[in-house]
């Protein structure tokens, strides 16, 4: 009985967690929570980032709760795109480029680098590659 | 028993608190409002063609009648006591409109911007309540219902998920702390025959304009007022956002167009839309094929 009680209360835990954090916001992109992972195989581990924004600075910490780690820095490097009007028929809004995003966030030794995708819509996620001491390999975020 | 109660009390809490605020999300692409964008421009454009509503100067023809006034002199924004129920047209489309390389974007807004250009998947599409300017480009209109008595306005913009804005005229300051939302909070006062109200609090769950100018949760917005006669409200706003900009700026100067007798109507704002193709897909660049767009 106690371990079906555990059971449903992590389970509680868990979708009210899902519910608090799940919240869509189309400002600046790296606001917000992200969770994912880096690593592979048996090595892969968890991570999650709570970041803000206060109109220069991006910050925030790392795996919030016991063993949190604030975030040493978080750039963004905008590579313009080929602007186009949307518009019936526009040929221009079928040969325009959309920006890209590259992101590098600093942990202490942890240094992630990719490319955030799809970065104006709520389902964005930073793909690319982690390198902690000699260690290097793909990491993938999501956002929340 | 007791122990199974409380398991099941307990889940039906969750799933209620995940759906309840799911629900005022996103859910899959291209739900919510019926009419496409486009649907919207073409009315807009309509209206404007037959002297209605829509941006740009009044059709030629006899000039208006002066601007309306209440009997302590301030103009009337909304509707004339005993004289029908008005609207005004969709006035606004881009708050860049016509200074687009002037405005102080911070790189990321730009390139957001930019984006949005190409993805129109705007929140107001999907139901979410859209506040500031986004208001003034509902192509079925939006109302202003003044009620002296209470020193307040009421901003209705049909269309959308039928939500409201309140401004207060009762000479009040902003609290001190605002928890974010769509609509932030308003304040306004006269300054000559010109209605200035400032907003704050508000959430970034919205575009300012359809075309997608960005904005974050340090706004502070300005509009300005005035009822240039009976059938022409300009409307001027002032975004100072810090977050996304790097100075104040402001836009040029629109004009929404009266729609004289258009009673708001019933409007359904439907999530989960099962024909998303109706309001987003009626124009060629879209890309209609992300599954889930918050």
């Amino acid at each position: 009985m106690l371990k079906r009680l555990a059971t449903a209360l992590c389970l509680v835990t868990m979708v009210a967690a899902f519910a608090v954090t799940t919240r869509a916001q189309e400002g600046y992109p790296m606001t917000g929570t992200w969770y994912g992972d880096y690593g592979t195989g048996a090595q892969k581990k968890d991570l999650t980032f709570v970041m803000k924004w206060d109109g220069s600075t991006a910050s925030g910490i790392m795996n919030p709760g016991p063993g949190s780690q604030p975030i040493t820095s978080v750039t963004m490097d905008i590579i313009p795109g080929k602007p186009g009007a949307r518009s019936l028929n526009n040929p221009e809004a079928a040969a325009a480029i959309p920006p890209v995003f590259n992101v590098k966030i600093v942990i202490g030794d942890l240094t992630l680098e990719g490319k955030m995708m799809n970065p104006v819509g709520g389902n964005r996620s930073i793909v690319g590659t982690y390198t902690k001491g000699a260690e290097k390999g793909p990491f993938t975020i999501k956002h929340l | 028993m007791k122990r199974t109660l409380l398991i099941g009390v307990g889940v039906a809490l969750a799933m209620t608190m995940a759906t309840v605020d799911i629900a005022g999300q996103a859910p899959a692409q291209g739900q919510g409002q019926a009419p496409a964008q486009g649907q919207g421009q073409r009315q807009g454009q309509a209206g404007a063609r037959a002297g209605g509503g829509g941006r740009g100067g009044r059709a030629a023809g006899p000039p208006a009648a002066p601007t309306p006034r209440w009997p302590d002199g301030k103009p009337i924004l909304g509707s004339v006591p005993g004289k029908g129920v008005d609207g005004w047209g969709a006035g606004v489309t881009t708050l860049p409109q016509g200074m687009l390389d002037q405005v102080p974007f911070q790189p990321w807004a730009r390139a957001a911007y930019d984006i949005r250009q190409i993805d129109q998947f705007e929140p107001h599409t999907r139901c979410k309540a859209s506040g500031a300017s986004r208001q003034f480009s509902t192509p079925y209109g939006t109302e202003f219902v003044e009620v002296p008595d209470l020193k307040r306005m009421y901003i209705l913009d049909n269309g959308g998920p039928n939500s409201f804005r309140i401004i207060y005229l009762d000479g009040r300051q902003f609290p001190a702390t605002l928890e974010p939302s769509n609509y932030g909070y308003s304040i306004g006062r006269w300054d000559g025959d010109t209605l200035v109200v400032e907003t704050r609090g508000l959430n970034e769950k919205f575009w300012l304009d359809t075309r997608g100018t960005p904005h974050t949760q340090q706004l502070k917005f300005t509009e300005r007022f005035t009822r240039l006669d009976m059938e022409t409200l300009e409307y001027q706003a002032t975004i100072d956002d810090p977050g996304a900009y790097t100075r104040p700026w402001t836009t040029t100067k629109f004009q929404l167009r009266r729609r004289a007798g258009e009673e708001p109507f019933e409007y359904i704002c439907q999530q989960y839309n099962q024909g998303p193709e109706l309001m987003v897909g009626t124009q060629e660049s879209i890309d209609n094929s992300k599954f889930y767009v918050p």
